[in-house]
């Protein structure tokens, strides 16, 4: 395993040495990441662990188009800590987790893969989300799904204001309350299958909760623009 | 009130009220209730390049003017020199503009990469990802980049909807252009229509057939400057400082943004001024905001100037380009460079009938309709279009060269705001160039 300190290193350094270790089959762990941003930006496979607090755009752009289609595997990153705005923005495949907290906009962008937090996020969670599951162990803040187009937002905790505002596909479950929901908005009781589906899902990553408590957000029309 | 002539003379008067030209927008919206949404771009007269005029030299006191025939102009641009390792070495100032795929036609992109590569210059995706294709195993194959591919370049868009924005999309671009705004809507982000988006195009962007694809309006991970330094360095890391990285502006606030643009670590800046053009905007957009190209270009060059940065960071103008007296003055008026969308179309078969929003484009142009898409190149295909459009680029850049020899210049780089002078004290004011005749600005601190 090869283990940077990130202290006194800039972005291009960090990401360099992560990807000369894996393309030699070596996992990595970075340390003191703290005031670094775009660790492990557009890693396409690989195992990399960061030890406490990281900063903005970790594992921005991570996994390929190429391999999410193939439906091969993709880097896996692990924050033992808190992570800061935008984990894994524009994310294809691959698997995020995080110990602590998130900043704002979690899984912005994200087409593919999942992002697991254990604590709790900030506004924006899955906005113009595209295809990725994103978990949230804790609460999220406001506006999280606005504008998404797929995949699953799984909120396990209390959500803010306007929950899926303008979402156009996608579904978001949310465990908790919300302040409010947003435009374009319906409220659902999730199937049996999609139950079973978050169960298993949940129990992946030893989340235990009742997944009969669960609600699902949806869009109310498929084409909310345009000269409404 | 006995006179026939009355009603005639109310009737004519009537009709040459504002209210006329506007009578059939009214009454559509009262009755739809909907807004105009429609393809192209600014209807009207803006002050524009038609204002001002190149004037030429005869060696009395002046350079010698290059003998077009016999002696050659260097007509080539390269973007990136001494900044990043893999610079673009265009043999034209004219660059194919952003067109996203899913406004246009695959056949149409395609066209557009060929083009670029006949002639050495560069074709750029636009915001709705690369045409690509795949291979029975899988495998994707980058087929918009290469066939730009030995001798052209492929910008990609990092636009605020980022459709088809992966590490591999990056990876297969020469250049990544950060889209802020485009000159038919500033401020407005992107519209596809539902009806556009067929399988293919829904396979691309990442979304579900039918769905209304909306580019927000700003990009919702760059809040700060500060994101927006960390997003450009994560992209500098990505593609290991290999590639020219820019930032697309519509016609806003040109001096400012252009100003705090240009501290950043960017290699250029492309501005789009009013006469941009558009798949589908609202036409209250398209009509009411933003700023003459003339007037972007020379707020922008100011702005490179004061940060120190005008040289080092390539001015790419657009918005209204149709011939080499454009290109020629947009040249002389500080840009480097210049792209040309709508005029890449009409030269690919649009005749200019209006349906580029509702995806019914009879050329094959602006449609995803497969019986139409068979149109591109007068239906004789890709081949085709993209030598029309090679022919017409190699045509403006000749014009372009000749105009520069009649200015006694051996090279497009030599264009000066002295080679122009303005027919209107308007122009004269605006671009900050000498009033013809005057031979003097009009306004002194204009420029």
């Amino acid at each position: 395993m090869l283990v940077i300190d990130a202290s006194s290193l800039d972005v291009h350094d960090i990401n360099t040495k992560i990807k000369n270790a894996i393309s030699k089959g070596m996992k990595v762990k970075v340390r003191n990441a703290d005031r670094v941003y775009g660790i492990a930006a557009g890693l396409a496979q690989g195992e990399v662990e960061i030890d406490g607090d990281v900063g903005d755009f970790v594992a921005m752009l991570i996994g390929t188009r190429e391999q999410k289609e193939k439906g091969e595997p993709g880097p896996r990153i692990t924050i033992n800590g808190n992570a800061g705005n935008y984990l894994a923005d524009g994310a294809w495949n691959g698997e995020v987790v995080v110990k602590g907290n998130a900043g704002f906009g979690v899984g912005i962008y994200a087409y593919g893969g999942r992002i697991i937090v254990y604590g709790s996020a900030g506004d924006g969670v899955g906005q113009v989300l595209k295809g990725a599951t994103i978990i949230i162990n804790g609460d999220v803040g406001d506006e999280a799904g606005l504008y998404m187009v797929g995949g699953d937002i799984v909120i396990i905790g209390n959500a803010g204001k306007l929950l899926g505002n303008w979402m156009i596909r996608g579904r978001i479950f949310v465990g908790g309350e919300y302040e409010s929901l947003g435009n374009n908005t319906r409220e659902e009781i999730p199937s049996s299958d999609e139950r079973e589906y978050l169960r298993k899902l949940l129990s992946k990553y030893d989340i235990a909760f009742n997944v009969g408590k669960f609600r699902k957000i949806v869009p109310l029309s498929v084409r909310p623009f345009y000269s409404r | 009130m006995s006179s026939k002539l009355y009603s005639k003379i109310v009737s004519h008067k009537y009709h040459e009220t504002i209210y006329r030209k506007a009578w059939e927008e009214i009454r559509y919206k009262a009755e739809t209730g909907k807004y105009i949404v429609r393809g192209f771009g600014y209807a009207g007269k803006l002050p524009d390049f038609d204002d001002l005029i190149l004037i030429p030299t005869h060696g009395l006191g002046t350079s010698p003017p290059v003998d077009q025939y016999r002696e050659t102009v260097d007509t080539s641009v390269v973007i990136g020199k001494g900044r990043v390792k893999r610079p673009l070495v265009l043999r034209t100032p004219v660059i194919i503009a952003a067109m996203s795929y899913g406004a246009t036609s695959r056949e149409f992109k395609l066209a557009c990469a060929k083009a670029a590569n006949m002639l050495g210059t560069a074709s750029n995706t636009g915001e709705g990802g690369m045409v690509i294709d795949k291979e029975p195993d899988g495998t994707i194959r980058w087929t918009e980049y290469e066939h730009a591919k030995p001798n052209g370049y492929l910008f990609v868009q990092f636009a605020s909807g980022r459709w088809g924005v992966s590490v591999d999309y990056l990876l297969h671009s020469d250049a990544i252009e950060i889209k802020y705004g485009q000159g038919a809507k500033p401020g407005f982000g992107g519209h596809l229509l539902g009806e556009k988006v067929m399988s293919n195009i829904a396979y691309i962007r990442g979304i579900p057939e039918g769905t209304d694809c909306l580019s927000p309006a700003r990009h919702l991970d760059i809040r700060s400057i500060d994101d927006l330094k960390k997003v450009i360095k994560i992209l500098r890391d990505i593609t290991n400082y290999e590639k020219p990285i820019g930032i697309k502006l519509g016609p806003g606030r040109t001096y400012k943004e252009v100003y705090t643009a240009a501290q950043l670590d960017i290699d250029f800046i492309a501005i789009d001024g009013k006469y941009g053009g558009t798949g589908a905007s609202p036409q209250h957009a398209i009509q009411n905001l933003g700023t003459p190209t003339i007037a972007c270009i020379t707020a922008a060059l100011k702005a490179l100037k004061r940060a120190g940065v005008y040289g080092q960071v390539a001015l790419i103008a657009m918005g209204g380009f149709r011939d080499g007296g454009d290109v020629a003055k947009a040249l002389a008026l500080g840009a480097n460079a210049v792209a040309m969308a709508s005029s890449i179309e009409i030269a690919a078969g649009c005749m200019l009938c209006g349906q580029c929003s509702t995806g019914r484009c009879p050329s094959g142009i602006c449609t995803q309709d497969p019986e139409l898409r068979a149109r591109i190149g007068g239906g004789k295909g890709i081949e085709v279009a993209a030598r029309w459009i090679a022919n017409y680029i190699k045509v403006v850049t000749k014009e372009v060269a000749q105009l520069a020899a009649a200015c006694g210049h051996r090279s497009i780089k030599e264009f000066e705001r002295e080679d122009l002078r303005a027919l209107t004290i308007e122009a004269s004011t605006i671009a900050g160039v000498k009033l013809i005749g005057l031979e003097d600005y009009v306004n002194p601190s204009s420029y």
